[in-house]
């Protein structure tokens, strides 16, 4: 299938190296292959991995930032296929992904963003949530599309295993690396403002490990609270608007601090 | 008196000629359901439609001066065939002609005993046999000699009540907007049964016991005519259906031609297309269940078969055993094979009539 799997790492060691095995090998043993594997870091970190883990997979030297935002947005500028998906380094993909998405490529052929339904598991590997199956239901006016108006009643979709289409997301812009924790969800803003089409399919597409020592969403739900998460919402809501970053060096302050 | 015999035999004979040459009338007594869908009358107007597509002289007969018809659940194709609104007592028909009761209208059998059509009863449903019929009454009493129904083991019953009946079987039809598509399916639920109050049932006991799956919808197909219910199936990944009294099962056959899985309670009579080939066990077209206290955990299920990709084979290749099953072109032959035949007996009769004439 014409697609980049992006698997972004910023630091690397035993642990990483024993989820990175699990992931690799959920997209190896998809029942429709992607055509590029690929991982994303500095050149230091991608030698590292290369001894561990050479076979079919591409590596993109990130010569910039190693914020997530940045590794993405390089990623995708280095891709030769049509779609792109990223891959969490310690999630894991369902086997039946890949033949879902190119299934409903073909019925689909318009859709820009094609999500699946996640699975949240924890470190033992226990179901704590599903995500996106919202859109299946009464909650969006046309059932399986992600509109502004569900975006703006709930800000927790999630893109983990989504499959983008290349074009229509450098089209977009990219992410935003001034917005912490709801960047994802301003490039959804962003992307349904310049009518794009977000389509949940209704298949369980991705397994996303919540709670790892040292996971991005450990750091915010540790040391973010309420109020800084809603700023960020709030600021994401203000940046949409702009396809092009302003740089305006976003930063939340605690109200005692005024 | 010879001259009384011969003009008789002209008559027989101008009769036989016409029932040759498809030169007679066929009325259908029929009961108006107020745009409610129906299986029964979908299969008479099915029969009636065929016949008017044969080249059949059809009318279709009611007492209802308010009359709706089926204009809204079945078409303008069947709505528009030739409808007159008449009191049994007035009916005029001619000795080649034929005339279709339903098995509810005992009434009507015994109203036009007398007529010298040919009279034959349709039977969809047992049950309607003894309740509109008097006690001490049969269709003997009423000169009804001849049946249609819809399956072979109705078949059998109507000929253990009345044994002097000749009973033909003629399978109903399926329309063909009742099919397939390649495109992926809505992971959404219908559920399919008269009783509006289990309706709600089943739907609010799913999501009061699987609160994680309260994103699951159930769309609503109530009162929509057939075609925009076939669209809707044929977008649904699965279909609820319970319905105790029927003797065929309209609307799982039409699930399952749709591509929907079937989640089916078993009902009291068990129509044939459920058994396997041996006709002893029940097939795997559906996942049948008879406690309906399960059927919230069978929607469960099979929601995250399809959420996981892994509906078993065994279930959607015998659901494609279901797309050359009743068939309109396999309908459409048979019913004029049985035409045939009711006309070639009728024509023996009127010769038989005009031998002992002679």
């Amino acid at each position: 299938m014409d697609i980049t799997v992006i698997i972004p790492i910023h630091e690397y060691n035993d642990t990483v190296k024993q989820y990175l095995t699990l992931a690799i090998e959920s997209v190896k043993t998809q029942q429709v292959e992607p055509k590029v594997i690929s991982i994303v870091s500095n050149k230091e970190i991608n030698d590292q991995i290369k001894k561990d883990f050479s076979e079919n997979i591409k590596f993109f030297n990130n010569t910039g930032s190693l914020k997530y935002q940045d590794q993405i947005n390089f990623a995708v500028s280095q891709c030769k296929t049509k779609y792109f998906s990223i891959l969490g380094f310690d999630d894991t993909y369902t086997e039946i992904w890949f033949k879902n998405v190119e299934k409903y490529i073909t019925h689909y052929p318009e859709i820009s963003v094609y999500l699946p339904i996640t699975r949240i598991i924890d470190i033992n590997g226990e179901d704590i949530q599903m995500v996106n199956e919202l859109a299946l239901s009464y909650f969006v006016e046309e059932r399986g599309i992600i509109d502004r108006e569900s975006l703006e009643k709930y800000q927790d979709f999630s893109v983990n295993g989504g499959v983008f289409r290349v074009d229509d997301f450098l089209d977009v812009g990219g992410l935003k690396n001034s917005i912490e924790l709801s960047f994802w969800y301003e490039f959804l803003l962003r992307a349904v403002s310049k009518s794009l089409s977000i389509m949940v399919i209704p298949r369980i597409g991705y397994k996303h490990l919540f709670g790892r020592e040292g996971s991005m969403a450990v750091k915010y739900n540790e040391t973010m609270d309420l109020e800084e998460k809603l700023y960020w919402i709030k600021i994401a809501t203000k940046e949409a608007q702009y396809t092009k970053q302003r740089n305006k060096g976003y930063k939340y302050i605690p109200k005692e601090k005024k | 008196m010879e001259d009384k015999k011969k003009e008789k035999i002209d008559r027989l004979d101008e009769s036989i000629k016409k029932l040759k040459k498809k030169d007679f009338k066929i009325y259908f007594f029929i009961i108006d359901t107020k745009g409610a869908p129906n299986g029964s009358t979908q299969y008479i107007y099915t029969m009636a439609k065929t016949l008017h597509d044969l080249g059949y002289n059809v009318e279709l007969l009611h007492q209802d001066e308010d009359f709706i018809g089926v204009g809204d659940w079945m078409g303008e194709e069947y709505a528009s065939l030739p409808h007159s609104f008449i009191k049994a007592e007035n009916i005029k028909v001619n000795v080649r002609d034929f005339f279709f009761i339903p098995e509810i209208f005992a009434n009507v059998m015994s109203q036009t005993k007398i007529l010298p059509c040919k009279r034959i009863a349709i039977s969809q449903n047992l049950n309607f046999i003894s309740e509109f019929i008097g006690f001490g009454d049969d269709w003997g009493t009423y000169g009804i000699n001849k049946a249609i129904t819809t399956t072979n083991e109705q078949a059998k019953d109507i000929k253990e009540l009345f044994p002097f009946t000749e009973v033909d079987v003629l399978n109903p039809s399926i329309p063909d907007y009742f099919r397939k598509t390649e495109k992926p399916k809505k992971l959404e639920v219908v559920v399919l049964t008269k009783d509006q109050s289990l309706f709600a049932k089943i739907i609010k006991q799913f999501y009061w016991k699987y609160p994680l799956l309260k994103w699951v919808v159930f769309p609503d197909v109530r009162g929509l005519p057939k075609e925009s219910v076939a669209e809707v199936l044929r977008e649904t990944e699965i279909t609820v259906w319970v319905d105790d009294d029927t003797y065929f099962g309209y609307n799982p056959i039409e699930a399952i031609k749709s591509g929907s899985i079937l989640i089916g309670k078993v009902p009291n009579v068990i129509p044939e297309w459920m058994y396997d080939e041996s006709g002893e066990n029940l097939n795997s077209r559906g996942i049948w269940f008879t406690d309906l206290r399960d059927v919230q955990k069978i929607i469960a299920q099979a929601i995250f078969w399809v959420m996981e990709d892994r509906v078993p084979e065994k279930l959607t290749e015998e659901m494609e055993e279901m797309k050359n099953l009743y068939t309109h072109e396999e309908y459409k032959q048979n019913l004029e094979k049985l035409m045939g035949k009711y006309i070639d007996e009728r024509i023996n009769e009127l010769e038989d009539i005009k031998d002992k004439i002679k």
